[in-house]
């Protein structure tokens, strides 16, 4: 099932009840709670970089209006090169 | 719902900000029998699906797969308002029998309800990609009585072409 319709957690779910039916015992078919707890972990400082990031964007956007706003380019599509 | 399948036990309890909580518990009807059971479950899964696969999985009713899930556990009120307006204000929060809060509040490392340990499945973005495409290529089929049917018309190795 993972292969035919790209559904990896539907797949496991198969897996685990056709051995609990077969052999009377679900079987573990993913990684621990040790795993999911990493993966968060792991996620926490990308997401504070997004933050960053998104404010540094914030920052050079409002320079960049600012810059505009003295020059008088304000709204007006940079010049192409010739 | 989670009646249908479990026949005794706690299914959620819901807690206002004073502490107060009403307990909503298994009457013992069952009426869909004891059969093995297996809940997926992602970050979509969310609000009343969750309330049912984490009473499910806390009464060893059903094992979960997949991912945490979404994270939204909390009651709102909409209050009307003079003039016309209303205010849509949070009162409560679901609790899981273990009392977890269902809901994701910024700075708590729990939330929602996590797969069975050794059940979590998580995909790659290529997979994550794979099954979107996957899902954006169901037709909608008209039912018997008119009713919109969720059917997939895919032969074998149509979408898993796509993994490989």
């Amino acid at each position: 099932m993972a292969k035919d319709f790209a559904d990896p957690q539907l797949a496991a779910a198969l897996q685990t009840l056709s051995a609990r039916l077969t052999k009377g015992e679900f079987a573990k078919v993913g990684k621990s709670h040790a795993d999911l707890l990493a993966d968060l972990a792991r996620g926490e400082p990308l997401q504070r970089q997004r933050e960053a990031l998104l404010k540094n964007l914030e920052q050079i956007q409002k320079e960049l209006n600012e810059l505009e706003k003295r020059t008088g380019t304000e709204g007006k599509p940079p010049k192409e090169k010739k | 719902m989670t009646k249908l399948f479990l026949a005794k036990g706690t299914i959620v309890t819901i807690k206002g900000s004073d502490g107060t909580g009403q307990t909503l518990k298994a009457d013992g009807s069952e009426p869909l029998g004891d059969f093995p059971l297996v809940v997926l479950l992602n970050e979509q899964t969310a609000s009343a699906a969750e309330i049912v696969a984490g009473a499910l999985n806390e009464n060893d009713r059903a094992v979960l797969v997949g991912t945490r899930s979404f994270g939204k556990g909390s009651v709102q009120n909409i209050m009307p308002l003079e003039g016309g307006g209303a205010i849509k204000l949070t009162t409560a929060y679901y609790h899981l029998p273990s009392g977890r809060n269902l809901q994701r509040i910024p700075g708590q490392k729990t939330w929602g309800v996590d797969p069975t340990d050794g059940d979590y499945v998580p995909l790659d973005a290529k997979q994550t990609e794979a099954l979107l495409e996957a899902m954006r290529g169901r037709e909608i089929l008209g039912g018997k009585d008119g009713a919109a049917k969720n059917d997939v018309k895919v032969t074998a190795g149509d979408v898993g072409e796509r993994l490989r």
